[in-house]
């Protein structure tokens, strides 16, 4: 297998988990920049090109609240999760825990 | 940090216009940040900068990074936007055809047949045009065409998927239509070599005389049966029926014909008449055997037959 095919497969799989990472992040307060660091921390990388506009995009599905504030003299957008983002931030997360469940067993390791 | 504004400046100008300022302060805010953090300094060098923003790549990209994805027709519509394209242009291309060579047979040879190509293709983008609009405007409003939700698995054929080969029904569809266009005096093989034409003259016999309309006719209805296929994908159980029939009568046809005294007629120069006589036969002889490979091919089809549930539906 070809490095680029495995690259979109690893994509593919990081795809559909990247939103429950953010929800997860922004139980606490973050602006853009910050979030990126405290997933990268995590080691969760998620490049600046998909992060800020998810971000804005879950703002718009009134998954997350955001309020302008200065910080350091530097103007700052801070998210953090919605009551709605919340309620869908759990569901999501017993979603991931059966899938992963489910997933671990069936991809474990045959004796 | 100038290179920063002249960066958000160029991403700036892909932005849409209610969104842009906002989108803009977040990312100075963050592009600053990050700058500072890697330069582990306030006035971080040109180079420095650069680093961060070779990072975050071409303007254009981060900017429709922040744009929904638009398409002029989209995965969704796609499928149904080339089902339409090939069923319309199919229809409208044999309806047009087949009035033009309607046309020449009752009135004659009127459009030539660079007019003929040119009515195709110009019926071919108008088509495209039309269908490109229609669609483009229930993409641009997030319409869906709703054709494939009430889907039924009995709706679909127990046809063998092979037994349908496009590249005969086309083959089989453009011979039908240059014969028709021959054989309505459309085309004439003097005309296309005419350094010979005043050397020697051929023409049919009297026994072709009678043929005129019927051979019209079976190769009209032949070009429709093989059109209908075409469109329909695969074989229908009154379509095979059609072509069995139709080779029957096209097998039969060439046997009365090479069976005939005198084929053609001729007069000129040239001394190998009995030559062009046999050619001819022994090209009947070859039309005949390929009628007849269809016409087997077209008994083993009906043999096959669908499933009896389709049977009795039908």
């Amino acid at each position: 297998m070809s490095d680029e095919t495995l690259e979109k497969l690893r994509q593919e799989i990081r795809r559909g988990v990247i939103v429950l990472a953010v929800l997860g992040a922004l139980r606490e307060e973050h602006y853009g920049y910050s979030l990126g660091k405290t997933l990268k921390s995590m080691d969760i990388n998620i490049d600046e090109g998909t992060l800020y506009p998810l971000v804005r995009r879950l703002e718009k599905q009134g998954m997350l609240v955001s309020e302008w504030r200065e910080e350091a003299k530097r103007k700052k957008r801070f998210y953090r999760l919605s009551d709605e983002g919340s309620q869908v931030f759990q569901q999501l997360r017993q979603e991931w825990l059966a899938l992963n469940d489910s997933v671990t067993h069936v991809i474990k390791e045959k004796t | 940090m100038q290179l920063i504004e002249s960066y958000l400046f160029e991403v700036g100008r892909y932005l849409p216009d209610d969104q842009r300022d906002d989108i803009l302060t977040e990312l100075r805010s963050s592009l600053e940040e990050e700058v500072r953090e890697a330069s582990g300094t306030d006035n971080p060098d040109r180079e420095q900068i650069e680093t961060v923003l070779n990072k975050h790549g071409h303007p254009i990209n981060v900017a429709s990074s922040y744009k929904e994805p638009r398409y002029l027709i989209g995965p969704e519509l796609y499928p149904a936007f080339i089902e339409t394209l090939s069923t319309i242009f199919t229809v409208s291309i044999i309806i047009v055809a087949s009035l033009q060579l309607l046309g020449w047979v009752t009135s004659g040879w009127t459009t030539g047949l660079y007019g003929f190509i040119s009515n195709i293709v110009r019926l071919s983008l108008w088509l495209l045009a039309l269908t490109v609009i229609i669609f483009a405007t229930l993409e641009y409003y997030g319409e869906r065409v709703g054709w494939y939700d009430n889907w039924k698995a009995s709706s679909l054929s127990l046809t063998a998927p092979t037994s349908f080969n496009r590249s005969d029904i086309m083959t089989n569809l453009f011979t039908e239509g240059v014969f028709l266009v021959w054989w309505n005096d459309v085309l004439q093989l003097q005309n296309w070599i005419p350094e010979m034409a005043d050397r020697f003259v051929v023409n049919f016999s009297e026994v072709w005389a009678p043929l005129y309309w019927p051979v019209n006719i079976l190769f009209g209805l032949w070009f429709v049966v093989h059109a209908y296929t075409l469109l329909n994908r695969r074989w229908t159980r009154p379509a095979v029926l059609g072509e069995i029939v139709l080779s029957v009568l096209g097998i039969a046809l060439c046997l009365y014909l090479i069976v005939q005294p005198d084929l053609i007629t001729f007069s000129g120069e040239i001394q190998e008449f009995d030559l062009l006589e046999r050619s001819l036969r022994v090209s009947l002889v070859v039309i005949a055997s390929i009628i007849g490979w269809d016409l087997w091919q077209a008994v083993k089809l009906w043999n096959e037959g669908p499933s009896p549930g389709l049977q009795q539906n039908s």
